[in-house]
């Protein structure tokens, strides 16, 4: 009986719910067809949006914490290197395939609560590796201090500034890469904070 | 036995208690569609005129400098080559004699002028070329004095007007024939726009020469290897020269993909 009572706590949970809503096409697609668009690149502003809903408002534990990454996976094609694009097919024989971090990543909402800054940051991970949005520092942040890092129960109905979060992309590639289609899948993941 | 059942109903009740950690996720897909570009931006008059109509002219030939400008943007390996080409109606490699004046002179006079008489000069030199295996790797020498005749600028042409691109012993105004790598015979993908404006790899300014010399034989007048020669004499036998009259013929600048 003992062995049943620590598995019994090792899964507490810490929050009722947590729900994820996201707006956005569910490809982002980027055509590199003009020589400015290679060079000066392609940025898609908030093309994705993130709705954040925590609750605990059932067991009103003080733990109920979340997190919010970003994993980058490219390995639908096996064969594909780590830290590089999938590559769908190619046009050329000449070139680099594109490196996963030419992705460029900004998170926005108004009280700049992603640990990512309000800025575009290169998506330097490998697959498996997270982008961190929300991070779990054991520290309650609680809704309506809007500031960084806040990760206690709320609602983006609630507080839409810092449980909505905006998304662009950007891609500039130059002109060193191999003619071609390439694709990387981006997941959000929402979880309560162990 | 009652113990057992009683053991396993409580296992029963707690796992129905235990939680998985909550979780929601979201995916997007990225895609990026990266269209292979090769653009080539040409200022040039539509019609270049040479027209002879003083004995110097015959003798110094006339000059037109920097009449065509080339620049480059690629994204993609690429070479550049200058081809000569007519419509061939007084023969495949010619130019096309629009009309002729008078009885068209008499003897040697001869209607044949080879597509080569054509010069070029490329304000650059083809940086990318060290797999070349010819005598002239482009057309970056000055022209030739009229005392010493040489193919080392004479238009690139093909023999048979089947638009055959040069081959390695040819000439090429940037990278060259084959696909070994860049600086042996490609140039790497980028733009006039970028790389430095007027002494990069991705802009030429082209000038143009024609010399009939007198008789009017064109000496410089040479095949695709730059060592044969093609004026009218050593085409056709002493004694011939050019039939006074109008004549056309065209350039092409192919710009493609090393691959």
């Amino acid at each position: 009986m003992a062995g049943i009572i620590i598995y019994n706590i090792s899964t507490a949970q810490f929050c009722d719910k947590v729900m994820l809503m996201m707006s956005s096409a569910s490809n982002v697609d980027f055509t590199f067809d003009s020589f400015g668009k290679y060079v000066g690149g392609i940025t898609q502003n908030g093309v994705s949006q993130l709705k954040v809903t925590v609750d605990n408002s059932l067991t009103n534990n003080p733990d109920c914490r979340w997190n919010l990454f970003i994993y980058i996976d490219n390995s639908s094609n096996p064969v594909t290197p780590t830290d590089e694009w999938e590559a769908i097919n190619t046009h050329t024989s000449t070139g680099a395939i594109p490196k996963i971090n030419q992705l460029q990543i900004r998170v926005r909402n108004r009280c700049n609560t992603s640990m990512t800054g309000s800025s575009f940051f290169n998506a330097n991970v490998l697959p498996g590796q997270p982008i961190i949005l929300i991070s779990n520092t054991g520290i309650t942040i609680p809704a309506g201090s809007c500031t960084a890092n806040v990760n206690g129960p709320g609602t983006y109905t609630h507080n839409y500034d810092e449980y909505t979060f905006d998304i662009d992309y950007r891609l500039a590639p130059g002109l060193s890469l191999k003619s071609g289609m390439y694709q990387l899948r981006l997941k959000y993941l929402l979880t309560e904070a162990p | 036995m009652k113990k057992s059942i009683l053991t396993l109903a409580v296992l029963a009740g707690m796992a129905s208690t235990a939680f998985a950690q909550l979780k929601d996720e979201k995916d997007v897909t990225i895609t990026m569609d990266l269209q292979p570009i090769l653009q080539l931006n040409m200022s040039t008059p539509n019609q270049l005129d040479f027209v002879f109509d003083d004995i110097n002219k015959y003798y110094a030939g006339i000059t037109r400098y920097a009449a065509t400008i080339l620049k480059i943007s690629s994204t993609v390996n690429w070479d550049l080559y200058a081809i000569g080409t007519s419509n061939g109606n007084v023969g495949a490699g010619f130019w096309d004699q629009q009309i002729k004046y008078g009885t068209g002179g008499s003897g040697g006079a001869n209607n044949h002028l080879p597509l080569s008489l054509l010069e070029l000069r490329q304000g650059q030199a083809n940086n990318n070329a060290t797999a070349a295996t010819g005598a002239f790797k482009d057309y970056s020498a000055v022209f030739p004095p009229v005392a010493s005749p040489s193919g080392s600028n004479s238009l690139y042409t093909d023999p048979a007007s089947a638009g055959t691109p040069p081959t390695a012993a040819h000439k090429y105004i940037a990278g060259h024939s084959g696909t070994t790598a860049t600086g042996a015979d490609a140039v790497a993908g980028g733009s006039y726009l970028t790389a430095g404006g007027l002494t990069s790899d991705y802009y030429y300014a082209i000038d143009y020469r024609i010399l009939p010399g007198l008789p009017a034989v064109f000496p410089m007048a040479f095949a695709a290897d730059g060592t044969t020669k093609q004026d009218l004499v050593s085409a056709n036998g002493a004694g011939s020269y050019a039939q006074p009259g109008v004549y056309t013929m065209n350039v092409q600048y192919i710009l493609l993909e090393d691959q």
